[in-house]
């Protein structure tokens, strides 16, 4: 008699069907994708902008009174020195910047990686070489002892004045000192003559001192923008159009006149009475949404007329000294993203 | 605790529960390790900045017309985004410098940092600078004196108010992607090792379960496991262990058939022949007793038909015994011979058909067909009470049918499971030939039973030449 047992093994194998292995290895790939995209932050840091005591400026600060920028989005350095303000940005030490249109050629010149996102305002006599008694016109300050911060927007002005006036750097003995400095130089009577700006203009005027030139007599006016390095530019964009939308907002406050919440928070930094700010405010032309589309975006004969205008009066008075960063340094396309 | 499911599911769940008391666990320490990591170096920042600005200041405050330099010293000093609020006030708590210059040259009480007032009383006692941590998240004062002028008493005052609240928050956040980061990798590891445990362990063991109830419920069990892992071994080893049954089976179902057999022609040989010698001394006597008139001859004549009965009850017995046909490739004519004898003993109509379709089956199949068939067909005249019985073999695309259809009472396929040595060896007869067994409604609705015994024919199935 013999076995049946030779038909083991003749049966097909049943292995699990493709489609699920095809399914786990689907979702490995997912979960592992999605450990591995996840962000490592969910947050970004605040915007840190620098901003110094130009009247300009005000907004920047009225906005944080007013609980537009609050801290965990923006954060104001506030800097009098504007030769701190352009180092702090310069090195990456805060994201923006408010800074004169010179005072962005130099950083040209050093090749940091940036843009000009909007222009705040232009001075219309805000920023002003003043000097004592006696001294009414440019000539007389031939030989004179003269305060100015060289890498600021007061050599800038200085150059103009001395083409009016027919003289050189040589013709007179140039004190270099930063903004703040101005105020006190000049009231211990060390300078004849300062180029200073506001607030510090107002403050000297009311002290007697006597401009003999101010940036309404530019053939360029002094710009005062906003910088912002790409880096946070990319990182941050939705803080910078904060920061833009809080401008044109307190800008319109300020034009206004000088009241309302926060308003003495102003008037004590800029340590002026009501009027005296008004006066202060009234030496500079803001620039609205509208206008700041045409000067940035749409007209030729905008901002990046007005930057070459001033590259060519810096570089012709040796205020710069290499050639300029090619990289694009203008973008308007963020102002598409504020709204009226 | 019971968890449902697969043996891998299981697993995998096992580990994801672990796993995710880890990441839960870590993530708990990661934050609290990383928030007091934050509010130390906040501290020290705090400790360092004042302390340099108390040194500036001093220097600062005994130069006259140098205080300048003060507001840039503070403006450096208010990158710190924790920075909250930083006056340096002097010894008329005039502020004199501030991090917001909104608050310079006022009364120190009429800036936001009016309440320390109790910690300037302090360090100007011991004239000694100090962080002072206040309720709140990370919230801190540092209040670090200087000498304004040169008295031997500090005056003034460097207060700076830290508030680390947004950046614990974020750091917090932090913490929880990362642990969410490392969740999703888990569940990836743990998805891979339910696929890995799917494919080494369940999916063999599924075999290995297979096989076991394809063996149980008389199925052709699957193939074994290949390879050399503790799996493949077990499966190796088990289906070794049944073969070895199953051989032993067969020894047992042939000794018992030799052992049928032997008592069967003993019975035919032996029993047979003297019961027909004796049926004959009686028939002799019968005669002698009545040509003598004897009073006994009519019960000498009733013995000897007693004796004929019993010879044919015996001849009946061992032709059930030992088939004369079987062996011989008689099939056919043994299942005949066996209707006719269940027809006789048991008065009911048996019908045999049996057509091979021209295969010669081996003399081990013919056996346990007959066998099988017998078995069947016995159980059916016994106990469904039925008017007929029909037997039919048949062989149709090498698969062979031994039906065995009854009227009368339906067969009880779970009874008979459980209980009956003749269905054991049944059973034992449908394994060794490796065939099926399955018991059906008879053609008459509601009435009797098919019991069909299907068989794959193969080579071993086969009468072999030699």
């Amino acid at each position: 008699m013999r076995s049946g047992s030779g038909i083991l093994g003749e049966m097909n194998d049943s292995r699990p069907p493709l489609w699920r292995w095809l399914i786990v290895v689907f979702l490995v790939w997912v979960l592992l994708a999605t450990a591995a995209w996840l962000p490592r932050r969910s947050h970004s840091d605040p915007l840190t902008v620098a901003v110094g005591l130009w009247p300009g400026c005000e907004t920047l600060l009225l906005a944080r009174e007013r609980g537009m920028l609050t801290a965990d989005h923006v954060q104001l350095i506030e800097m009098s020195w504007a030769s701190a303000t352009i180092r702090a940005f310069g090195s990456g030490v805060v994201d923006a910047a408010v800074l004169s249109l010179d005072e962005v050629m130099h950083l040209r010149e050093t090749g940091r990686d940036f843009r000009v996102v909007m222009v705040m305002d232009a001075s219309k006599g805000g920023d002003a070489l003043i000097a004592r008694d006696g001294m009414q016109k440019l000539e007389d300050l031939k030989g004179r002892r003269v305060g100015v911060d060289l890498r600021g927007a007061g050599m800038y002005l200085l150059t103009y004045a001395l083409e009016r006036a027919g003289l050189k750097s040589t013709d007179l003995e140039l004190v270099p000192m930063n903004l703040p400095e101005t105020e006190d130089f000049f009231t211990s009577k060390e300078v004849d003559a300062v180029v200073t700006s506001e607030p510090w203009l107002t403050r000297l005027k009311a002290a007697g001192a006597n401009s003999v030139f101010d940036s309404s007599q530019a053939q360029t006016p002094v710009y005062r923008v906003l910088v912002v390095s790409s880096d946070a530019l990319r990182a941050q964009k939705a803080e910078v159009v904060r920061v833009m939308r809080a401008h044109f907002a307190m800008m319109k406050v300020l034009c206004q006149g000088a009241q309302g919440l926060g308003m003495d928070a102003v008037l004590r930094r800029q340590e002026l009475s009501k009027e005296a700010f008004a006066g202060s405010w009234s030496r500079l032309k803001p620039f609205d949404l509208v206008e700041n589309r045409e000067l940035i975006g749409e007209r030729k004969d905008g901002l990046g007329k007005a930057a070459s205008q001033v590259e060519e009066k810096m570089r012709a008075n040796g205020l710069l000294y290499q050639p300029l960063s090619a990289n694009p340094w203008i973008d308007g396309s963020l102002l598409k993203g504020v709204r009226p | 605790m019971k968890f449902p499911g697969p043996l891998n599911l299981r697993l995998s769940l096992l580990l994801l529960c672990f796993g995710l008391l880890l990441i839960f666990v870590n993530h708990a320490r990661n934050q609290s390790w990383l928030v007091e990591r934050r509010i130390k170096r906040l501290e020290q920042d705090a400790y360092s900045k004042a302390s340099r600005l108390s040194g500036m200041m001093q220097y600062l405050f005994r130069k006259p017309g140098s205080h300048r330099s003060g507001e840039l010293e503070m403006s450096y000093a208010s990158v710190s985004p924790d920075l909250e609020l930083g006056v340096v006030c002097d010894s008329k708590d005039k502020v004199q410098f501030s991090s917001q210059m909104q608050w310079r040259l006022m009364d120190l009480a009429a800036t936001p940092l009016k309440d320390v007032g109790p910690y300037m009383k302090e360090v100007r006692v011991t004239s000694m600078g100090k962080v002072f941590h206040e309720p709140g998240d990370g919230r801190m004062t540092a209040v670090f004196p200087f000498y304004e002028g040169y008295e031997a008493r500090a005056s003034g005052m460097v207060i700076m108010r830290y508030n680390a609240a947004i950046t614990l928050k974020q750091t917090r956040e932090d913490a929880f992607y990362e642990s969410i980061s490392q969740a999703c990798v888990l569940g990836a590891g743990c998805l891979l090792l339910w696929l890995a445990l799917d494919v080494l362990v369940t999916h063999r063991v599924r075999r290995i379960m297979g096989y076991t109830r394809a063996l149980s419920d008389g199925q052709p069990p699957p193939p074994v496991l290949d390879g050399g892992d503790e799996l493949a071994v077990i499966s190796q080893a088990f289906a070794q262990a049944v073969e070895k049954l199953r051989e032993t089976e067969l020894s047992l179902l042939e000794a018992s058939e030799q052992e049928r057999r032997r008592i069967g022609r003993d019975l035919h040989d032996d029993v047979c022949q003297r019961i027909a010698a004796a049926q004959l001394k009686c028939g002799v006597l019968a005669s002698t007793l009545m040509r003598e008139s004897a009073q006994h001859s009519g019960l000498a004549q009733e013995v000897a038909a007693e004796l004929a009965k019993a010879a044919q009850v015996a001849r009946g017995f061992a032709r059930g015994l030992a088939p004369v046909w079987l062996g011989q490739g008689g099939l056919a004519p043994a299942l005949t011979e066996l209707a006719e004898a269940l027809s006789q003993s048991f008065s009911i109509r048996c019908d045999c058909d049996c057509d091979l379709a021209g295969n010669e089956l081996a003399a081990w199949v013919e056996t346990h067909v007959y066998r099988i068939v017998q078995e069947l067909a016995t159980n059916a005249a016994k106990h469904a009470r039925p008017t007929w019985v029909s037997i039919r073999v048949s062989t149709v695309d090498e698969r062979l049918r031994a039906e065995v259809e009854s009227d009368g009472l339906p067969f009880d396929e779970q009874a008979s499971r459980s209980e009956g040595l003749g269905m054991k060896f049944l059973q034992q007869r449908v394994r060794a030939l490796g065939g099926t067994l399955k018991f059906l409604p008879g053609s008459v609705a509601g009435q009797g039973s098919l019991g069909l015994c299907e068989v794959p024919l193969f080579g071993i199935h086969h009468r072999t030449s030699d």
